[in-house]
């Protein structure tokens, strides 16, 4: 008996706390009681100013990301930019260095000659590929940027048009109460036209991923131009590598 | 004298066939040292080739779509007390 009452007392307990949760979980479109609706013509400035002011706040907040996207590209832009060429004269130091250690290992014209084929050979691939890396990169980034202003002016272009069905939906709450019409009527046209306006915004975004397979693509066009042109470089590479190494095998 | 002529011949024998070894083994290690050399400077440019790749190849998604939560801001913004 005791175990039953106890049972009872832990089944009400969690009644009590799950019954509003669950509430909650239930309610994704703001709704208002009965009395509520019948005073919703009371309350549509106040509803109106609401939504405006956070609209104004959003479209600021989406103007302030818009150069935050072309600053934090740019400074990407030229942080690599920088490391790329760094590593670039690394390498060309390193190189001075061992080539110049490898002429006074020559004992011989013929592995002079080598040596500066060699030398000749590196020079021809590095600055083939350097253009070639270059080129992708100066066509990636110029398309690139393309393709984010175009994704910004559309995210631009489908908030003004949601405002403006917002607005046109408010106007008309606005024009019904004035005309007396029945508040929970003009409240539940509100809520779906909002709705209405919300689903068609939602759609126009979803060209948003078009563009970004387009930078997709683009990406993958970059990354496969400098690719190629590394392994065209390594494969010149190695070529003067053994035909170097053999010139040092003969003495 | 003989002998002594004889062991002279031999000594001089003897340190022309070393100095000829010695000739031989320094030219095999400068041999072994250009090839590490000719290795060490081709083996580096690759790394800086790999090395800058991975520079040029990164991706700027995470950028481009950090717009994406203002979208979301519009629609919340006409959440109200209806």
């Amino acid at each position: 008996m005791r175990t039953i009452k106890n049972f009872s007392l832990i089944l009400a307990t969690l009644g009590f706390i799950l019954t509003p949760a669950l509430g909650l979980a239930r309610e994704d479109k703001p709704t208002a009681p009965a009395s509520d609706a019948k005073n919703f013509c009371t309350r549509i400035a106040n509803v109106t100013g609401e939504v405006n002011s956070k609209l104004v706040k959003v479209d600021q907040d989406r103007g302030s990301k818009r150069t935050e996207v072309f600053n934090q590209l740019k400074e990407r832009k030229e942080s690599r930019v920088k490391q790329v060429q760094e590593k670039r004269d690394q390498a060309k130091a390193d190189l001075d260095e061992r080539l110049s250690d490898l002429e006074s290992d020559a004992l011989t014209e013929a592995q002079l000659s080598a040596l500066a084929a060699f030398r000749a050979a590196v020079a021809a691939a590095q600055e083939v590929r350097k253009a070639a890396v270059d080129k992708a990169m100066a066509d990636f980034r110029t398309s690139q940027e393309s393709l984010v202003t175009k994704r910004q002016d559309a995210i631009k272009a489908n908030a003004t048009t949601f405002k403006a069905d917002v607005a046109a939906a408010m106007a008309k709450a606005k024009t019904d109460c004035a005309a007396s019409v029945d508040p929970a009527t003009v409240r539940r046209t509100l809520m779906s036209a909002q709705q209405a306006a919300k689903d068609k915004f939602q759609q126009a975004n979803k060209d948003l991923d078009k563009l970004g397979g387009q930078i997709k693509n683009l990406t993958q066009t970059r990354n496969q131009a400098v690719r190629d042109a590394n392994q065209a470089f390594k494969a010149a590479l190695e070529t003067a590598r053994q035909n170097l190494k053999a010139a040092f095998a003969q003495s | 004298m003989k002998k002594i002529l004889f062991l002279t011949a031999g000594l001089m024998l003897l340190a022309a066939a070393c100095n000829a070894g010695n000739q031989a083994s320094t030219g095999n290690s400068t041999e072994s040292n250009s090839a590490s050399r000719v290795d060490a400077a081709v083996s580096n440019l690759n790394a800086s080739v790999d090395s800058e790749e991975a520079v040029n190849l990164q991706s700027d998604d995470d950028v481009i779509n950090s717009d994406q939560t203002i979208v979301n801001d519009y629609e919340g913004a006409t959440n109200a007390n209806y």
